[in-house]
């Protein structure tokens, strides 16, 4: 990596660079993230997260950070490598799948 | 402030501050950045102002770090980690062990006193201490 460059950022970097741009604290934050059981997300939860010791366990965490912190839902995904809820299916075609990463390959690499 | 001679060998020399200097700097950092960020001064401090201004400030602040690998038997609260050092600044990296994470609202003075307020601290007096050659 050239000496000038950024180190790429991480799903835990970017969430707690976000939350810094808007002046949110880590409780202020973890306060307007719901867990699916209508309970917000504990600041240590949040603290892990952004230190990437864990990362999100479910599709609507990242969908909710994203939502409060106006990022791309989808480089929130990228970032986690997971897929977001609406493109899992029980029974996937299993060509379009295969489709669906080469193209997802090329479009990031160019090849 | 000024400069002393460092008796510990990692300095040639360190600054020294009056108890006052340091006080009367560390009002004018957080009165300042209260008007700014939470609507004017007040006291006591939240705890939330502070970590705020620590995060504006530092590379990195970790309020659940795990410090026990850090020191099994010596009972360590908190780490600084000077990060880099460019074009004199230095970023710093904090970590508290997870009872001081807790919030907390304190009196204001004296300032210096209370772990996180003490991390706080770190960041701009820090900055003036020499480079170890």
């Amino acid at each position: 990596m050239p000496k000038d460059e950024k180190p790429p950022l991480t799903f835990g970097k970017r969430i707690a660079e976000a939350r810094k741009k808007l002046g949110l604290s880590l409780k202020e934050l973890a306060q307007r993230i719901k867990k699916e059981d209508g309970q917000s997300i504990s600041p240590q939860y949040l603290n892990d997260i952004e230190h990437d010791r864990r990362q999100p366990d479910s599709p609507q965490l990242i969908d909710q950070f994203a939502e409060v912190l106006k990022i791309a839902p989808e480089l929130l995904y990228y970032e986690a490598g997971k897929l977001s809820g609406d493109l899992r299916h029980p029974n996937p075609d299993e060509e379009k799948v295969v489709a669906a990463y080469q193209a997802f390959r090329k479009a990031l690499r160019g090849k | 402030m000024k400069y002393v001679r460092d008796t510990t060998g990692r300095f040639p020399q360190r600054p020294h501050y009056e108890l006052s200097e340091l006080d009367q700097e560390c009002e004018r950092i957080i009165t300042q950045f209260m008007a700014e960020a939470c609507g004017g001064f007040s006291l006591p401090i939240p705890t939330e102002a502070l970590t705020k201004l620590i995060e504006r400030d530092a590379a990195d602040l970790d309020l659940y770090a795990d410090l026990k690998p850090e020191g099994e038997t010596s009972h360590v609260e908190r780490i600084t980690t000077a990060v880099t050092r460019k074009d004199f600044g230095f970023t710093t990296s904090l970590r508290l062990a997870p009872a001081e994470a807790e919030d907390f609202v304190l009196p204001f003075r004296p300032f210096m006193m209370s772990p996180l307020r003490n991390l706080r601290g770190h960041i701009p007096f820090r900055r003036l201490t020499p480079v170890h050659s």
